[in-house]
């Protein structure tokens, strides 16, 4: 399930309306999994406030949204550009690769609230299969 | 048992007493066929689905989107005993038209998906907990008369 040069197009001319809302879309995917998927919670001991719109949240969904753009930026070679970040991920974070998919989940919802008329069933597959890929690209160093 | 919050209950029941049925259901399916286009497998009567355009615009795809949607009714309206309402459905699914329920997740993230576009920031992640909650039951329900 490959990324064509069609899904690539669809990708980026469409992340090129999302970037500039970056932030609050990750601060919402992120609070939203921590909501409807409270497992997701055992990762984050370590913060004071785990609510909806809190600083840490809103702060690590910056950091997940600057991944997903250096992705969008090595959409070409996905496995060889997210090395250091699937490094990170599978020696220091140890995070269950199942959860790619549901924050994936969550940041698709958002996007559908957000591009209502833009989410189109043509982008919902472009953008699955890169999250798809993206997730495969971190998992690639966990063993 | 399942155990509804009364946010969970007065969620449901508001989500689905506002909601376009045939557009909803349409819209879902066909973008589950779009999206997981594997799950065309059961549709091999239904004429054009050879891309998106096709799949949107095929009548078959509006017309049995709807019959889905309105087959969740049952639940909303019986949601205290849904693995009962839905018996027969299961049997239907396993024996008949024997669907992977695999595929029941995967229609419930595109109705999701829907739903949210459709409500806009409405969609709260409590919203969305409680819907996600609700298709679940649904999915369990359909699935328990597979062997």
């Amino acid at each position: 399930m490959s990324l064509s040069a069609k899904d690539k197009d669809a990708i980026k001319a469409f992340w090129a309306k999302v970037a500039p809302k970056a932030e609050d879309i990750g601060a919402d995917a992120m609070a939203r999994m921590l909501v409807v998927y409270p497992q997701t919670k055992t990762y984050f001991s370590h913060w004071q406030d785990l609510s909806p719109g809190s600083a840490p949240v809103r702060k690590h969904g910056k950091t997940v949204m600057s991944g997903v753009a250096e992705a969008v930026s090595k959409i070409d070679d996905l496995t060889n550009g997210l090395l250091t970040l699937s490094e990170l991920h599978a020696f220091q974070l140890r995070v269950d690769p199942a959860n790619f998919k549901i924050l994936s989940h969550n940041l698709l919802v958002v996007l559908a609230i957000q591009f209502p008329s833009d989410f189109t069933p043509e982008v919902h597959v472009a953008m699955d299969k890169f999250l798809s890929a993206v997730a495969l690209a971190l998992s690639e160093k966990y063993r | 048992m399942v155990e509804w919050t009364d946010f969970e209950r007065a969620t449901i029941q508001d989500i689905f007493s506002k909601m376009d049925y045939e557009s909803v259901g349409h819209n879902a399916l066909a973008r589950c066929l779009v999206v997981y286009p594997w799950t065309q497998r059961y549709f091999g009567n239904f004429g054009n689905l050879y891309n998106a355009a096709a799949i949107m615009g095929n009548p078959k795809v509006a017309a049995h989107g709807a019959v889905v949607l309105h087959g969740l009714d049952r639940a909303v309206k019986n949601m205290d005993n849904i693995k009962a309402t839905y018996a027969e459905l299961s049997v239907l699914h396993s024996e008949k038209l024997h669907v992977d329920p695999d595929n029941f997740r995967l229609l419930a993230d595109c109705l999701t998906i829907v739903v949210a576009s459709r409500l806009g920031t409405g969609f709260t992640a409590d919203v969305q907990a409680a819907f996600q909650k609700f298709l679940a039951v649904v999915g369990a329900a359909l699935r328990k008369q597979y062997h």
